[in-house]
């Protein structure tokens, strides 16, 4: 179920709300439950068995690592049946088509026939789900988070509807007190509502207004730079104020049930280098990759080279969680290589010779690059586009509809992203004059989406 | 990326959990805020409840599909599971098609974002120069072949309708129309290729088909009254165009008459709305598409009857010598009553409607006792983009035995087994049931030549393709019917092969045919014989010249056939066919790369209607080959 359908917004959100408060505490938790596995069989309730399978398995390895550790051993075999079949999972329903796309083109030019093949679906969420519910295993591993009380409560936390299918990634450890004992306040429930209807701006009069001339920019070949360029940078935008809103409807939707997640974004296109960007771009993905793979591998203690070496791996790793795509293992390799730059010349910003506003300028500009390997469907595809930014198609006549609401919402979208504050700064002030144009837009937001369809969050795909 | 990193110069960066990542700032502390939380909290609540109350207690009616999108939307409703999600994607499409508050709220948030920014909200539509709008599919910025293939099929295509209603005793006269986006392309934004060549080669491309062509856009493009021709906000002509199409479709065609000799006579009224427009689609009220400011609209004008006799428009009606036949461009509103007004006689109506194309066409004349003499057929440019267009020429007006007349050709049409007269099950999987070697004949690609079949078929209707070359002819065979003409079209005239296939509509039946024969659609016993000149060679060609005495007038469609009589193993190749027609400078001229000495070229004169046709000259490479006839048929 999209947070930005009808059935979600006028029937779901406030009949679940209404029972949520009416219900004792006692029952809060499992209600989230119950209604969280409707929200996600909304779209296909067979897969609601795979999230089962899988919160079962993470719960019963969590129990066996405890066990292993109260009897003075590791407990490493129940970890690696953990991280193995949740990798596995992950492997097989985001991966295989990929794989074998890839052999069978390999097949193809060694004149041998191609594998037989269906599509597999891919479950909406897997990611993030299978993200989190592997975290409670390597963190009781670690000993850095306290083993789940109860099934039901492990239930609620890999099912818990507000971040299911886009994130952010909230790790068992941030949440699990909250389970149980996280206060229910007026004052919390009205800034979930201001983040919920703050990411519900961004989403609807932003992001999807944007898309189309994202997606024809990405859907045309042969563009001129100055279309190009336009594209991309509404792309740059759109999956900004998409992915950002969906996390801040999540969690505005958290905190209206009491729960408080991390943000998730820090104002990213205000970096001053790509360091800063993930510093601040899809936080709780960075900071899981980080303490999960690229200090595993070593991080930075092991010599300057193997740092590089740990860092590309990370990136490009961290390009192919995305998704099946050379694309995606392009951009993550392009944002290692800007990692490994800035960390080579010792400085934060490879413009540090610049002033502030034109570092944060050309951080943008890196970032829009790598976004055409992130938004182009084929690798030809996104070094077209590229080449397009770079004028080799000089004789191009202007094929993108940009339409004047187009330019305003750029426009718009510009000043948000570079002279308004952030959202939690906003709520943290809520200062009047803020609120009263939040409940505009928000307003605004409904009727919009009344006048457009539904377009999915992009980080659904992911 | 690394543990030290999480620090930051910005202020709003502050609260950094232990694992990195930021938590959400404590509650806001403002003097202001236990108003602001009421009124916030308000807005929210209400939004959503109370949309929730309106939409179910006072719910918007719900909108009914008529013809294809009824159609659509029966499929889709019948196919929705919950496995697959598609249950619940209806039931979101039903709230919002439901919903109060939406059908309340949307138009007036349309008409604020059309005024402020001249948006539209809709994929569909694009927004032009001072509020033109235009439909995208009708741009063809989709279109599926380029516009050489786009042009070809339709001249192919509607060349043989043609010379199938020729001979069907009917006079038969296009009226391709103008695309809006076409003729509107000065107000068009600047990014949108509308593909014009389509629209401004047509006519030519199908006149040079032998199709008589009634040619719109000059009027079109200039005005007579300078009032534009299409309304601005809408997809259909004003009234004022309506009239003034209407009188040049009657000039052109033929059947004009002086005012002085009209029984009726025109009059101003009042301004009525279009039935539908654009405007519909986002959400605008209709009045607007012709109230809109900077329209120069003129009053709606009507014909005023002189006489008692209705005008058209009523099947019950006896049928007139005159008939249209399209969609509602001129099926509707004013077009058949000016019709009646510049003509001074009675037509018959006939809308079909875009989406169905022309094969009503066929069950229509089929109930009608008698037929009419002239039949215009009206066709928007715009459905000629689309491959998917519904020609049905196979089965269209493909079997009236009695009103038709076939003339086979000698050449041998072999059967697949098991089609031929054992009998053979048909599946809902294609079945080839026959195939012709490249080379074997060739023609012009339009109709000319046909192939016909004969047989029994039983059990369930069948669907038969002929497929040349990637341009295919469907037809469907109903059980009952023992004969199954199709015509064989081709984008060119290279010696393709032709593959016939048939499958079972209903999943199974069974074919049993009898015969196959290729065809030229005219009575043997009226077609005019050529004789031959002995044959000239020189440096491996050959030169065979044509000529008939007295030499014949040439009638609508005639088509020239010439059957070989030698080898069927020897090859002629780089053939060319000069046809030449007394008081035309040029030749009408065909090439083929390779034809059996056994085979037959069969192509359409149509080009050169009215005119004689003094010689004809075949050239080819290789050996001489033997002539075995050569007439020129036409339809009756």
């Amino acid at each position: 179920m999209l947070f930005s359908s009808a059935a979600f917004l006028y029937y779901f959100l406030p009949l679940f709300l209404a029972v949520y408060y009416l219900v004792p505490r006692s029952a809060r938790s499992l209600w989230i439950t119950l209604v969280s596995y409707v929200f996600y069989g909304w779209w296909r309730p067979d897969f609601v068995l795979l999230m089962w399978f899988s919160t079962a398995l993470d719960y019963n390895c969590g129990r066996g690592i405890v066990r292993e550790q109260n009897a003075g051993r590791t407990g490493k075999g129940w970890l690696l049946g953990s991280v193995l079949i949740n990798l596995g999972l992950l492997g097989y329903f985001k991966y295989a088509n990929f794989g074998v796309e890839s052999l069978n083109v390999l097949l193809r030019s060694m004149g041998v026939d191609e594998l037989g093949w269906t599509s597999v679906v891919l479950p909406v969420g897997i990611s993030f789900y299978t993200f989190q519910t592997m975290s409670y295993s390597i963190d009781l591993y670690r000993r850095h988070a306290a083993p789940v009380r109860s099934l039901a409560d492990f239930m609620c936390y890999v099912a818990m509807f507000p971040q299911l299918v886009a994130g952010p990634i909230v790790r068992y450890g941030t949440v699990a007190e909250q389970l149980h004992g996280r206060s229910h306040t007026l004052d919390k429930f009205y800034r979930g509502v201001l983040v919920f209807q703050s990411g519900m701006a961004k989403k609807v009069l932003v992001a999807d207004v944007l898309a189309s001339v994202a997606d024809q920019a990405f859907g045309t070949s042969g563009l001129g730079a100055f279309d190009a360029w336009i594209g991309t940078v509404a792309y740059a935008f759109q999956i900004y104020f998409d992915f950002s809103g969906y996390s801040d409807m999540a969690i505005g939707l958290g905190l209206m049930i009491g729960f408080e997640f991390p943000v998730n974004f820090d104002g990213p296109y205000r970096s001053i280098g790509i360091t800063d960007f993930w510093r601040r771009w899809h936080i709780s993905l960075s900071s899981f990759l980080r303490d999960y793979l690229y200090i595993p591998l070593g991080g930075n203690r092991v010599g300057p080279v193997r740092t590089y070496v740990n860092l590309a791996l990370t990136m490009l790793l961290g390009g192919l969680w995305h998704g099946a795509s050379w694309n995606f293992i392009a951009w993550g390799g392009y944002q290692g290589f800007w990692l490994i730059v800035e960390r080579l010349i010792g400085k934060s910003s490879i413009f540090s010779f610049a002033p502030r506003p034109l570092q944060v300028a050309g951080t943008f500009v890196l970032a829009l690059f790598g976004w055409v390997f992130f938004r182009a469907t084929t690798m030809s595809g996104a070094l077209d586009h590229m080449a397009a930014m770079v004028g080799a198609h000089s004789d191009a006549r202007a094929l993108l509809d940009v339409r004047p609401l187009h330019w305003f919402t750029m426009g718009l979208a510009a000043l948000v992203v570079w002279l308004c504050p952030t959202t939690q700064s906003l709520i943290q002030r809520a200062r009047t004059l803020w609120v009263l144009v939040l409940q505009v837009l928000f307003l605004l937001a409904l009727v919009h989406l009344h006048y457009e369809h539904n377009v999915p969050f992009l980080y659904f795909q992911f | 990326m690394s543990r030290s990193s999480t620090s930051s110069s910005d202020p709003s960066r502050t609260g950094a959990l232990p694992d990195g990542t930021i938590a959400l700032p404590a509650g806001p502390h403002h003097r202001a805020t236990p108003v602001l939380r009421v009124f916030a909290l308000g807005v929210f609540g209400a939004a959503l409840l109370g949309t929730a109350i309106v939409d179910q207690v006072w719910p918007a009616p719900r909108p009914i599909p008529i013809g294809r999108e009824k159609v659509i939307d029966d499929q889709r409703r019948a196919k929705v599971r919950w496995k697959d999600g598609s249950r619940m994607a209806l039931l979101e499409d039903d709230l919002k098609l439901t919903s109060r508050v939406r059908a309340t709220a949307r138009p007036l948030y349309t008409r604020t974002l059309y005024d402020l920014f001249d948006e539209v909200g809709s994929e569909h539509v694009v927004a032009g120069k001072d509020g033109w709008l235009f439909l995208r599919n009708r741009a063809g910025i989709n279109m599926p072949d380029s516009v050489e293939l786009t042009l070809e099929r339709s001249a192919i295509y509607f060349a043989a309708l043609h010379r199938r209603l020729a001979n069907l005793g009917l006079r038969s006269v296009s009226a391709p129309l103008p695309r809006k986006e076409v003729v509107e392309r000065a107000n068009a934004p600047a990014w949108l290729d509308v593909h014009e060549q389509v629209d401004l080669e047509l006519v030519e491309r199908w006149r040079a088909r032998g199709i008589e062509t009634i040619d719109l856009m000059p009027m079109f493009e200039h005005p007579p009254q300078g009032e534009p021709v299409y309304y601005r906000a809408g997809t259909h002509w004003t009234r004022t165009a309506q009239m003034h199409a209407a009188e040049e479709i009657a000039r052109q065609a033929g059947v004009w008459v002086e005012p002085s000799q009209r029984s009726t006579e025109i009059e101003p009224t009042s301004v009525k709305p279009a039935d539908f427009d654009m405007l519909t689609r986002i959400g605008l009220s209709e009045e607007d598409a012709v109230a809109r400011a900077g329209t120069t609209q003129s009053p709606l004008h009507v014909v005023v009857q002189r006489d008692a006799m209705r005008l058209n428009c009523d099947n019950q009606l006896p049928m007139p010598a005159m008939a249209i036949t399209g969609t509602s461009f001129t099926g509707a509103w004013g077009v058949p009553c000016y019709l009646r007004h510049f003509t001074d006689q009675a037509w018959w109506c006939l809308a079909l409607g875009g989406s169905d194309g022309i094969s009503p066409l066929d069950a229509f004349l089929r109930e009608q006792p008698q037929w009419p003499s002239t039949l215009v057929i009206e066709t928007p440019n715009h459905i000629l983009l689309d491959r998917a267009y519904s020609f049905s020429i196979g089965s269209l007006l493909g079997h009236h035995p009695p009103r038709t007349a076939l003339t086979p050709l000698p050449l041998r049409v072999p059967i697949e087994a098991p089609y031929d007269s054992v009998g053979g099950e048909l599946s809902s999987n294609t079945a080839r049931i026959i195939q012709l070697s490249p080379a074997l004949f060739a023609s012009s690609g339009d109709g000319a030549l046909e192939l016909a079949l004969t047989g029994e078929l039983s059990g369930g209707e069948a669907e038969v393709v002929v497929l040349v070359r990637g341009v295919t002819v469907n037809a469907h065979w109903t059980p009952g019917q023992t004969r199954l003409v199709v015509p064989i079209l081709a984008a060119d005239t290279s010696a393709a092969a032709v593959h016939v296939v048939a499958r079972a509509v209903g999943g199974k039946a069974r074919l049993s045919l009898s015969r196959a024969e290729l065809v030229v659609a005219g009575d043997l016993t009226r077609a005019v014989e050529f004789d031959p000149s002995a044959p000239r060679t020189a440096n491996g060609a050959w030169t065979l010249e044509l000529s008939a005495r007295p030499a014949p007038a040439l009638p609508a469609h005639a088509a020239l056939l010439i059957a070989l009589a030698g080898d069927a193993t020897a090859l002629a190749r780089t053939l060319e066919l000069h046809a030449h027609a007394q008081g035309r400078p040029d030749p009408l001229s065909w090439r083929f790369d390779a034809l059996q000495h056994n085979g037959a070229i069969v192509v359409n004169l149509g080009a050169l209607r009215g005119a004689t046709l003094t010689r004809v000259t075949l050239t080819g490479v290789g050996p001489t080959p033997r002539l075995g006839e050569a007439r020129v048929i036409a339809p009756r």
